[in-house]
């Protein structure tokens, strides 16, 4: 059992999670400051953490500071900013993924439980890439099986979504235009077929990520081309 | 700081010292060589110069009996009238005492002894005189001097007169002594008389002198003191090659090191003037050339005393400290550059500069106030004809020179003419830039003849003031996006509450299908309330600005083709069609990306909430000169009786029972995305035809 530590001055938000966190089978601490978060992240084996920005006493961003000069774990960032200056700023602190408020309670399950899984399991999964096997943060294409799988769990793709997938992430970090794609994977010219290539891509991210509008590994750069994110 | 103070002190009194001992040393030694004053008494007695003074002291006698006798008292013996002359009158620097004089000229005589009861007549008076005690009696009679005295006798005293000249000569032993005043007395070989003094219209030799005189001279001048207390110092005057260069030497340093120190205080180089050294330098020279007088006046008392030591000390040092006292303030003057300045006439040069610059100021002030008023019209009016009768004087006067300074004229007053126009010019493109927006640049009053300043004044005023509003509204604006965000904050977290309970109520499983439904509800207007309030945050700051840009270079073509993937889904939904109408050619424009999609999305969103089901969606991308211009139509499904403006504006949509989903701030926002990103959004409605053009700049390579 994993222990999740929830920090919000708002008792009833904390309430709330602690039911959908129970609910996955993890086992909660509760705290409604910095620190009394720290107090309990120093006394208990915590293996991840949520933690509001805006609280009493020591906010969400000091707390941070003063996990990370320690602790590794996972922290998920939870903050009614919404703002992309407060995201950048909690992600170069060292948080793992931030989630604005108010929030969807089972996309930030669905993080909870990718941030442990990465956690938990990077360590063995890092050196699987092998030959005709690509990964990217928990997100693996097994070219062999022609299996793909996000958190250990398998995705359901169809053929043209997974030789998508498949060459964009051979080629992570790279960004292609439709034109681009449909030329490396159907091999021939495109005649105003390219809707189609957005729409796969929409229904692959729709798929594999927890949140298709903020895509983690599919990325979308509107008007250049898509990219698999290089975690 | 005193050290200094100190030396420079010691100098001061050195110089003196210096120089009193060099002055003495010379004046001994010149003392010592003076023959005259060696000479005694006796033997000057017996000198051709002692001849020569006495007789010029009659021939003075004879002078005064001849021309001026009538002012004296008289006397009458017989036909003879006699007048007497005060002795001291005739007291000549030769000093000889007691001498008696009686000269007679026909009926005239002149006496210097005084006459009384016992001297009234010539036989008196001779007697008086042959009966002075000691005296060398001396009667010259016709020019022939008979006398008891060897040197006296035998010489002839010869009284000449040009009219506009009178000398006498007298013929001594050896020379002959030409006598023109008291001064001026010519020795001559006797055996060669010069011509020139041959040269007489007159002589007057039939005087009868009687004379006598004492041999009691002491000494010839009266420096008689001073010469003596001067042979104090001739132990001086004979070290005087040793005391003359090294006084000129140590002089010489002393002076070069008062040069380098005099006004040197605390800061290094900077001289420090004190409240004399502000005296004016005219006032000081003045005071010192007074004081230098007042020496002169100290020395005018009988040269044979012993006050006269003291006195002349008195007024070396009075003079020294004159001296030294200038020397010092003009090194200081100089020094701090003030020599000049700190002069009198400077002061009032400066001061004649000064009101000069002002009666010119206040003229062309008054010239400049006086013509302002005058219309500008009236004013080239009154040049045109000025000018032409100007120039119509001038080529009379001057003829073909004249129309040279015509064309001369006419130039200047069309330069004149043509500043006031470009000022006109200024002020026109001025107020377009205004017009455009621009109120940075302000008008320069300096740039304009007289009779715009007050317009450029308006002008700048008015600008200022348009400034000022725009930056205003833009602080308020801001104002106000803070506070829509701090309250939208405020607001998501009891929100988050809300949509997290209602989720948690709705796994609860209620058998009540009321309550279902109920929770639906709430879950809908919680989901509501959470887009409402992203959306206000977005629109205030997108209308205010306060949105950070990321500029990249984006293909249109790609944008719509991707953000057309995204909606796919919600158009078949509705059964639309979309139909693309996209160049070959690949357009680029400057773009921030997830803002450009955040515009698209808005767009599509409308059309999938909008548009009427089973119509065409038709998207146009094309090139128009320097800009690309993207139209996106659709058929609405309600009639549309609202303006693209209306629509344009917040939280207005098109349904005005506002029972959809949305804000109302779709478009308003991408208006104000549109407009950041220096591109233009415009809405037109032609019945029940929905079309949204967007036109940006293309990114040429």
């Amino acid at each position: 059992m994993y222990h999740v530590l929830v920090c919000d001055d708002d008792k009833e938000i904390v309430h709330a999670i602690e039911i959908y966190l129970s609910q996955e089978g993890y086992q909660v601490f509760k705290a409604y400051n910095g620190m009394e978060a720290l107090k309990i992240v120093e006394e208990n084996a915590i293996h991840l953490m949520i933690l509001d920005i805006m609280m009493p006493k020591m906010d969400g961003i000091e707390t941070l500071e003063n996990v990370r000069k320690e602790k590794s774990i996972p922290v998920i960032m939870l903050s009614a900013k919404s703002e992309e200056e407060d995201k950048i700023l909690g992600l170069n602190l060292g948080a793992d993924d931030y989630v604005t408020k108010p929030f969807n309670p089972k996309e930030l399950m669905a993080r909870v439980n990718s941030s442990i899984r990465r956690y938990t399991k990077l360590k063995s999964m890092t050196e699987e890439e092998t030959k005709n096997c690509y990964q990217t943060g928990n997100l693996v294409v097994d070219d062999n099986l022609k299996k793909v799988t996000v958190d250990e769990q398998e995705i359901k793709l169809t053929p043209t979504e997974y030789n998508i997938l498949k060459f964009l992430i051979r080629n992570k970090g790279c960004v292609y235009s439709i034109e681009q794609i449909y030329k490396n994977v159907w091999n021939e010219e495109c005649y105003g077929a390219e809707n189609i290539i957005a729409v796969h891509i929409r229904h692959i991210r729709e798929k594999i990520e927890i949140n298709p509008k903020e895509p983690q590994y599919l990325k979308v750069i509107w008007g250049i081309g898509y990219k698999i994110e290089k975690i | 700081m005193k050290r200094r103070k100190f030396l420079m002190l010691i100098s001061y009194l050195l110089i003196p010292v210096i120089v009193a001992m060099m002055g003495l040393s010379v004046l001994s030694k010149y003392v010592e060589n003076d023959e005259n004053f060696s000479m005694n008494q006796s033997q000057y007695f017996r000198t051709d110069n002692f001849v020569a003074n006495y007789m010029h002291t009659l021939g003075s006698y004879a002078n005064q009996l001849i021309y001026h006798n009538e002012e004296f008292p008289m006397a009458y013996d017989g036909e003879i009238q006699i007048s007497y002359v005060d002795q001291e009158e005739f007291y000549y620097s030769n000093k000889i005492q007691n001498q008696y004089v009686l000269i007679c000229y026909q009926n005239k005589a002149l006496t210097n002894v005084e006459l009384t009861t016992e001297t009234n007549t010539i036989e008196k008076i001779k007697n008086y005189i042959a009966t002075q005690e000691n005296a060398k009696i001396v009667n010259i009679l016709a020019g022939n001097t008979e006398s008891n005295s060897d040197v006296i006798s035998n010489k002839g005293l010869k009284y000449y007169d040009t009219f506009e000249y009178t000398y006498y000569t007298v013929s001594g032993k050896e020379n002959v002594y030409h006598v023109y005043d008291e001064e001026d007395v010519f020795e001559e070989s006797a055996t060669n008389v010069s011509p020139a003094h041959q040269y007489v219209s007159t002589t007057i030799q039939d005087f009868t002198i009687y004379s006598s005189y004492q041999e009691a001279l002491v000494y010839r001048t009266d420096l008689v003191t001073v010469r003596e207390w001067m042979k104090k110092f001739e132990p001086l005057g004979n070290k005087i090659h040793l005391i003359l260069p090294i006084g000129i030497v140590v002089l010489l340093l002393i002076g070069f090191y008062l040069i380098l120190v005099i006004g040197r205080t605390k800061a290094e180089d900077e001289a420090c003037l004190n409240d004399f050294d502000k005296i004016p330098y005219e006032i000081l020279c003045f005071l010192a050339f007074f004081g230098f007088g007042v020496c002169i006046l100290m020395l005018n008392i009988p040269k044979h005393t012993e006050e006269y030591i003291n006195m002349a000390i008195c007024a070396y040092c009075v003079a020294y400290i004159i001296c030294a006292m200038l020397f010092h303030t003009t090194v200081k003057r100089i020094k701090a550059k003030m020599l000049i300045k700190s002069t009198l006439f400077y002061k009032c040069w400066m001061w004649f500069v000064k009101i000069v610059k002002k009666t010119i100021c206040k003229l062309k002030n008054f010239w400049n106030q006086s013509t302002k008023s005058i219309e500008l019209v009236k004013k080239l009016w009154l040049v045109v004809i000025g000018y032409v009768i100007v120039a119509v004087i001038l080529l009379g006067i001057f003829q073909e020179f004249g129309f040279l300074l015509d064309l001369v004229l006419g130039l200047y007053l069309f330069h004149k003419i043509a500043d006031r126009i470009r000022c006109f010019g200024k002020i026109e493109s001025h107020l377009k830039e205004i017009y455009e927006g621009n109120n940075q640049v302000k008008l320069k009053p300096e740039d304009f003849t007289i009779e715009f300043q007050d317009t450029v004044k308006y002008i700048n005023d008015i600008s200022n003031g348009f400034e000022n509003a725009i930056q205003e509204g833009i602080k308020s604006e801001h104002l106000k996006t803070e506070l829509i965000t701090n309250v939208s904050h405020d607001i998501k977290t009891p929100l988050t509450s809300i949509i997290n309970y209602v989720d948690l109520l709705r796994k609860e499983e209620i058998q009540n299908d009321k309550a279902n439904e109920y929770i639906d509800v709430l879950d809908n207007k919680s989901q509501r309330l959470k887009k409402l309030t992203e959306d206000l945050v977005e629109a205030s700051k997108a209308s205010s600005g306060n949105v950070k840009l990321n500029m990249e270079k984006i293909n249109v073509a790609e944008l719509i083709k991707q953000s057309i993937g995204e909606f796919e889904d919600k158009f078949n939904a509705l059964n639309l069609a979309i139909i693309t109408n996209i160049p070959e050619e690949e357009i680029y424009i400057q773009a921030d990306s997830r803002y450009m999609y955040r515009i698209i999305e808005n767009i599509f969103g409308n059309i999938s909430k909008y548009a009427l089901e089973n119509s065409r969606v038709y998207i146009d991308i094309a090139k128009k000169g320097k800009k690309v211009q993207m139209d996106v139509k659709n058929i609405s499904k309600e009639i549309l009786n609202i303006s693209a403006d209306e629509l344009m504006q917040r939280f207005v949509r098109g349904d005005k029972s506002r029972t959809t989903e949305g804000s109302g701030l779709g478009i308003s926002i991408s208006k104000s995305l549109v407009e950041l990103q220096k591109g233009k959004l415009d809405l037109k409605i032609d019945g029940d035809l929905f079309k949204v053009e967007l036109i940006f700049d293309i990114l040429e390579n």
